[in-house]
């Protein structure tokens, strides 16, 4: 009996906390200790600071400019994870349906390879790709269509093109997870009773494949909004994100304006979550 | 009533492989229009296989279907007047018991007024009242059961198609479910193709009865036909008890013929063209053979065993080679093992078996 009971809360608690100990260890362990750094620099305890003040705060939340890259940071990162959605879906019903094992080999190379590739030579491909003279521009420029050339880098279309290229596995891979678990047969079901294709999509396939929406819509966000070479190349100094002011301060050694940043980078990227996490308990909660 | 001149559902030569594996080997079927229709056959047989055929979701490898007259090759499924219920019932699960019932109705735009109406009904014959805002995944297996034919049901299709719905129920509900069912399609006056493999219900539910095995459909009829008169091994061991005996013809007279097995003689009426010294293969059900105390009418036999079940008792007699099982009602003279018994059967219960090879 006790040896029961015993065994029973072995199994329940310590096994379990021996599997995820280490990991979880890892990954904590730097975080909080980074987040208590950030937020002792932030009021202004750092070397060579003028001990507690925040004044750094003040200043920064009554600038307009802040507030512009906050939003220009959080804008990037929307529009990215729509469009990597809106690529993504179509991409992973396409390979969830493909039956030949050579074109999965195929599909799933083309799609996943770029994550084998350094973010700054593909952002450094990406500019030449778009540049004025690039083969994008040569493309449109040539006959019969005689267009442009049109300014793709240094702007927000550029980081926007190269993010949503480099962040598309991330939104790929939990949407075929998702699709993947989902029986044929509820498709056949749906059919019978008088669903067009059209009708299965949208009455069963996607709405039993939101919560592989949300998941891919928060990775692609936390990425994209704490995204710092490919803004940096391709905006070209020209689209500042947090992450870009971050840079720029530490360089500037004004660690406390730097771990201000950090913190409203952090602070939205989580707010976010959060908002996604709510909607996605709300929808499917009490059913799974 | 119902019409039974029309063919509902017609299959033509229909066969089915999965890669190299010939799963439906030629059925020919022709189903009636308002007939309660029952596929049965054991695991494995292409019961499922057959009914997805009909229903759209598998394509015949050669063959055709037709419904009330149309060809159905190459109509997808949601334009065919079937719906099924799947026998792994195949529930949304994003949606709740309501949701999943009015399903079809919503898809053909019937108004939601009927929708409120038909559903209730639907759920209320089902026994489900109540559970209308509960998810799928709380409900028990049987519960979930009767969803998925009340989803199928409610839309009243031309063919209704049933892929062993009451499996997961306790007796008393499938007796309920099995009268509801035939009261809906005599009311309805649908057609039923009702797949099943246990062959009590099939034979209390249905207007006609296929019996399938490994790809075939071996003999269709009646209940009492494919009882008494079996055409192949298979039909008489699956449907009901029998002795499958081996013997040579005899002798042919008018109106009987004379097999020799084991030894003994078996008179059987004359149904089908034999030849003297033709193999010939017959079923004698248990219940047709009479016993009585040694020294009466019919051959003298000894009895390796008896065991008594109350309302019925099953006796089993030595013959050279072999036994064969007799049954009859409990309260007989109290027969020990070991004892000679007569034995006796009329020839009506020796059936030749003469179609079909296994
Ligand atoms: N999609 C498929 N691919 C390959 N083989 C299949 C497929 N579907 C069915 N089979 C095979 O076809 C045979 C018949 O299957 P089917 O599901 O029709 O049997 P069933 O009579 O319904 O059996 P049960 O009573 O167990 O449901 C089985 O041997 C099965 O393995
Ligand atoms: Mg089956």
């Amino acid at each position: 009996m006790t040896g029961g009971k015993a065994l029973g809360t072995f199994r329940s608690f310590y096994v379990p906390a021996m599997l995820v100990g280490p990991a979880t260890l890892i990954v904590l362990i730097p975080f909080i200790a980074s987040l208590v750094v950030l937020g002792v620099y932030s009021v202004g305890f750092y070397p060579g600071g003028a001990g507690f003040d925040l004044g750094v705060w003040k200043t920064f939340l009554s600038d307009s400019y802040s507030w512009t890259v906050i939003f220009t940071s959080i804008r990037l990162a929307v529009i990215v994870t729509f469009f990597c959605l809106l690529i993504g879906y179509p991409v992973a019903c396409a390979l969830v349906r493909l039956d030949s094992m050579l074109m999965s080999i195929i599909a799933y190379t083309v799609i996943f390879s770029p994550l084998l590739m350094s973010v700054v030579v593909r952002s450094y491909g990406w500019l030449l790709l778009l540049s004025d003279s690039g083969f994008l521009n040569s493309l449109l420029g040539a006959w019969p269509l005689n267009l442009g050339p049109y300014r793709l880098i240094y702007n927000e279309i550029g980081v926007i093109i190269a993010l949503v290229h480099i962040l598309l596995p991330f939104a790929v891979l939990p949407l075929i997870t998702v699709l993947l678990q989902q029986p044929q047969q509820l498709r056949e079901a749906a059919a019978d009773l008088g669903a067009s294709p059209f009708a299965i999509f949208w009455k069963v396939t996607f709405p039993l494949s939101l919560p592989g929406v949300i998941v891919a819509a928060e990775i692609v966000f936390a990425l994209a909004v704490s995204a710092f070479v490919t803004p940096a190349v391709l905006g070209g100094g020209r689209v500042l994100n947090l992450s870009r002011l971050v840079y720029e301060n530490i360089g500037n050694i004004e660690w406390g304006l730097a771990a201000v940043q950090a913190l409203i980078l952090l602070i939205a990227a989580v707010g976010v979550l959060l908002i996604l996490e709510r909607f996605n308990r709300r929808t499917f909660g009490e059913k799974s | 009533m119902a019409s039974y001149e029309t063919g509902d559902v017609v299959l033509t030569a229909v066969e089915k492989c999965f890669g190299d594996s010939s799963v439906v080997k030629g059925i020919d079927l022709t189903i009636r229009k308002g007939e309660f229709f029952s596929l049965l056959g054991p695991s494995g047989c292409g019961k499922t296989t057959t009914l997805r055929m009909i229903a759209g979701l598998e394509e015949p490898t050669s063959g055709s279907i037709s419904i009330r007259g149309e060809r159905m090759n190459g109509v997808p499924i949601n334009k065919r007047p079937t719906n099924l219920v799947f026998q792994k019932l195949a529930l949304f699960p994003h949606l709740n018991v309501w949701d999943n019932v009015a399903f079809g109705l919503k898809l053909k735009r019937v108004p939601e007024a009927e929708i409120r109406t038909r559903v209730g009904e639907m759920l209320d014959m089902v026994r489900l009242s109540g559970f209308e805002s509960r998810s799928i995944a709380s409900l028990s297996g049987g519960q979930q059961q009767r969803v998925a034919i009340a989803r199928a049901v409610v839309n009243k299709p031309a063919v209704l198609l049933l892929d062993e719905p009451l499996g997961a129920l306790d007796l008393k509900l499938q007796t309920h479910l099995q009268e509801e069912l035939r009261r809906i399609q005599r009311e309805l006056a649908m057609t039923f193709v009702y797949v099943t493999h246990n062959q009590t219900e099939a034979m209390a539910m249905s207007d006609r009865i296929g019996v399938m095995n490994a790809g075939q459909l071996e003999q269709v009829g009646a209940a009492a036909d494919l009882y008494l008169r079996p055409q192949t091994e298979f039909v008489a061991g699956f449907v009901g008890q029998t002795n499958l005996i081996g013997g040579k013809v005899t002798a042919i007279g008018e109106t009987t013929i004379s097999i020799e097995a084991f030894g003994l003689t078996f008179d059987a009426v004359r149904r089908s063209a034999v030849e003297t010294g033709q193999a010939v293969t017959f079923s004698l059900r248990p219940e047709q053979i009479r016993i009585a105390q040694a020294g009466g009418a019919g051959i003298q036999l000894p009895l390796v065993d008896a065991t008594f079940f109350g309302a019925t008792a099953t006796y089993r007699l030595q013959v050279p080679g072999g036994t064969i099982v007799a049954q009859t009602q409990g309260d007989l003279q109290m027969l020990a093992p070991g004892q000679t018994v007569s034995v006796s059967w009329p020839p009506e219960a020796v059936v030749l078996l003469t179609g079909g090879q296994s």
